[in-house]
């Protein structure tokens, strides 16, 4: 493509010559021919040959946690004819900040050469980041020629949602399933807490033997151990428009989406099994299982929950009846903004369902976006809030959470309040 | 003081001396002040980044320069005035369009890590915008000399225009022999690959 600069020349080559017609004139005919030969050795860049590019993208890691950083390589290798000015754009999202380097760069390419840059990024914000398509702009140094040109090599990054140590605090479902893991049951089995004793069986292993207590009864005595097994937890994450408060930076959904990895994460290091229940744009869910890959499965599809407006926290009802085992507990995260809530919560706690609510305090956030508030409505806010966290403790572990505090340090008040009662 | 900001004193220097030079030339006739102050505009231009400004400036002094020298009488020594004004203006006209383009890359660069590419392109700019105009200079020049045989000489007979006709043609086609083809061809010229030659 020729540029402005060449149909600028072009331009003054024709006008050259017909004043040099029209004044009969030797020296604009010489400036017409000076000009066109300027124009004919700056054609010699096009004539050497097609421009030709491989792009390849690389990252040291496709997924991360809100407020990470992560360094981006493009590595750019000229298969064509030199490049002497060769402008590179990679293009980013609004949401990724550049901490080093930059994705604007300026290359000279000899033929065959290959060059990589490098810049690093922060994210701030969770979700599934497409980077790219790549923008070149070839122009020689005289700007005659220019080509512009977009390579549709694109990646895309999870950034996954903060994650909060939880070290002190265990979630543990009331109701366990047979596979073996951390929470103590009812029943016997295999554990490391002594349940009972009974009379040694010939398939019982020696280490299992009671000697004190064979030696008392004068008969072999074997012990008997609490069974630890594994429950399985169903986290479900309202996403409703209308339960929504805050602005893009701070508002309840993130809240609750953090609230939800947090729980995601220790539960399943207890060897539990969690499914998912995302009530936003979409309805979507993840049946309960257990492991690393399940964890990462979680975090993608809560790095990516955008509100939305059909889906509400009654709606999890019929999932949970269809879809979900019983007996599961049920995490329900949601800010409690909206009466049915407590309604629907009221039903499905009277069903075989260990039910714990935990609520991002919308007030607080609220607070903290608005420089003048009204105290009356704060107050008959917090009041009505009151009187639904008072209902809803009757039935479930309810855990009133001030999103700027650590979930740990809420769930641990709450719980060991209700294993006293 | 930046290189950069060295790029533009000198070049502003160069291009009041070109055109006072074209006013020189020009003392007797009226609107002399024409290419000065066009030749200011365009500093003007430089200084505030405008590439506009410096377009309309050296083309308004240049043009001013070579209206008033239309009716010089023909001899080598005019065409390579002729040819010299034209390229000094143009290469100054070149060199100050490089100028804003690298200000314009470096206030891109917020960061240092494009600095290495920045250097390496004026330098790399500097070799070519010179290697062309050299270039562009031996061509204009053959170019000019084939037309002024063309436009002064008398042609004595129908015979004598074909055999300048295809004088001219064989020039032009030598020119673009050795400026386009050549190069390109000596810079692929590789050594054969050893299972090729059979070595």
């Amino acid at each position: 493509m020729k540029s402005m600069t060449s149909f600028f020349l072009f331009t003054l080559t024709i006008i050259s010559l017909i004043i040099g017609i029209i004044l009969d004139s030797w020296s604009f005919l010489i400036l017409a021919i000076s000009i066109f030969s300027i124009l004919a050795v700056e054609s010699r860049g096009v004539l050497r040959g097609e421009v030709r590019l491989k792009v390849e993208r690389k990252s040291e890691k496709m997924s991360l946690y809100e407020d990470d950083e992560i360094w981006i390589e493009l590595s750019v290798k000229n298969e064509g004819r030199p490049l002497n000015y060769l402008e590179i754009f990679d293009s980013l999202p609004s949401d990724i900040d550049i901490v080093e380097g930059s994705n604007h760069q300026i290359l000279r390419l000899d033929e065959k050469e290959e060059k990589t840059l490098r810049y690093k990024i922060h994210c701030s914000r969770r979700g599934e980041m497409e980077i790219g398509p790549i923008k070149f702009r070839y122009r020689d140094p005289l700007n005659f020629h220019v080509e512009e040109w977009t390579s549709y090599e694109l990646m895309n990054i999870f950034v996954l949602p903060e994650v909060q140590n939880m070290q002190s605090v265990d979630v543990r479902p009331l109701y366990t399933k047979s596979w073996i893991g951390n929470i103590k049951s009812q029943r016997m089995g295999i554990g490391s807490e002594f349940f009972s004793l009974r009379e040694y069986m010939p398939d019982d292993a020696l280490k299992k033997i009671n000697w004190k207590a064979s030696a008392r009864f004068l008969e072999p005595m074997t012990n008997e151990f609490v069974g630890e097994r594994t429950g399985d937890v169903i986290l479900v994450v309202d996403g409703y428009r209308k339960n929504i408060i805050g602005d893009d930076e701070r508002n309840t959904l993130d809240a609750t989406i953090r609230a939800a990895g947090t729980l995601a994460s220790s539960i399943l290091e207890d060897r539990n099994r969690v499914g998912l229940i995302i009530l936003g744009d979409y309805l979507r869910w993840l049946y309960p299982d257990s492991g690393r890959d399940h964890f990462y499965k979680i975090m993608e599809e809560l790095s990516g929950v955008r509100e939305g407006g059909h889906w509400e926290l009654q709606d999890a009802k019929w999932v949970l009846r269809d879809f979900f085992p019983n007996r599961s507990m049920i995490v329900f995260i949601s800010p409690l903004l909206s009466k049915e809530i407590s309604e629907t919560l009221f039903d499905i706690c009277m069903q075989e369902y260990n039910v714990m609510v935990i609520s991002p305090n919308p007030l607080v956030i609220q607070k903290e976006i608005m420089k003048d508030h009204n105290i009356l409505a704060e107050k008959l806010s917090q009041l009505n809030r009151d009187v639904i966290l008072d209902k809803l403790w009757k039935y479930s572990i309810v855990v009133d959470w001030d999103p700027n505090e650590p979930l740990e340090a809420s769930l641990e008040e709450v719980i060991r309040y209700w294993q006293r009662k | 003081m930046k290189e950069i900001e060295l790029d533009k004193v000198v070049l502003s220097a160069s291009l009041m001396i070109v055109s006072l030079l074209a006013s020189l030339t020009s003392y007797n006739l009226q609107g002399w002040w024409f290419p000065l102050i066009s030749g200011f505009i365009a500093i003007i231009g430089l200084t505030m980044k405008r590439e506009a400004l410096i377009d309309l400036g050296v083309l308004a002094s240049s043009s001013s320069f070579f209206y008033f020298i239309h009716d010089i009488p023909f001899s080598y020594r005019s065409l390579f005035l002729l040819l010299a004004m034209f390229f000094l203006y143009f290469g100054i006209w070149s060199f100050m369009r490089r100028s804003i383009t690298i200000s314009e890359i470096e206030k891109d660069l917020v960061r240092d890590e494009g600095r290495n590419f920045l250097e390496e392109y004026q330098e790399h700019s500097a070799m070519y915008y010179l290697w062309s105009m050299l270039l562009s200079f031996l061509i204009a020049s053959i170019g000019s000399v084939v037309a002024i045989y063309s436009y002064v000489g008398p042609f004595p007979s129908e015979w004598a225009i074909i055999l300048f006709l295809l004088f001219s043609g064989g020039v032009m086609l030598a020119v673009y022999t050795v400026v386009f083809i050549l190069p390109g061809y000596f810079s692929r010229k590789e050594m054969p690959d050893e299972e090729e030659s059979g070595i």
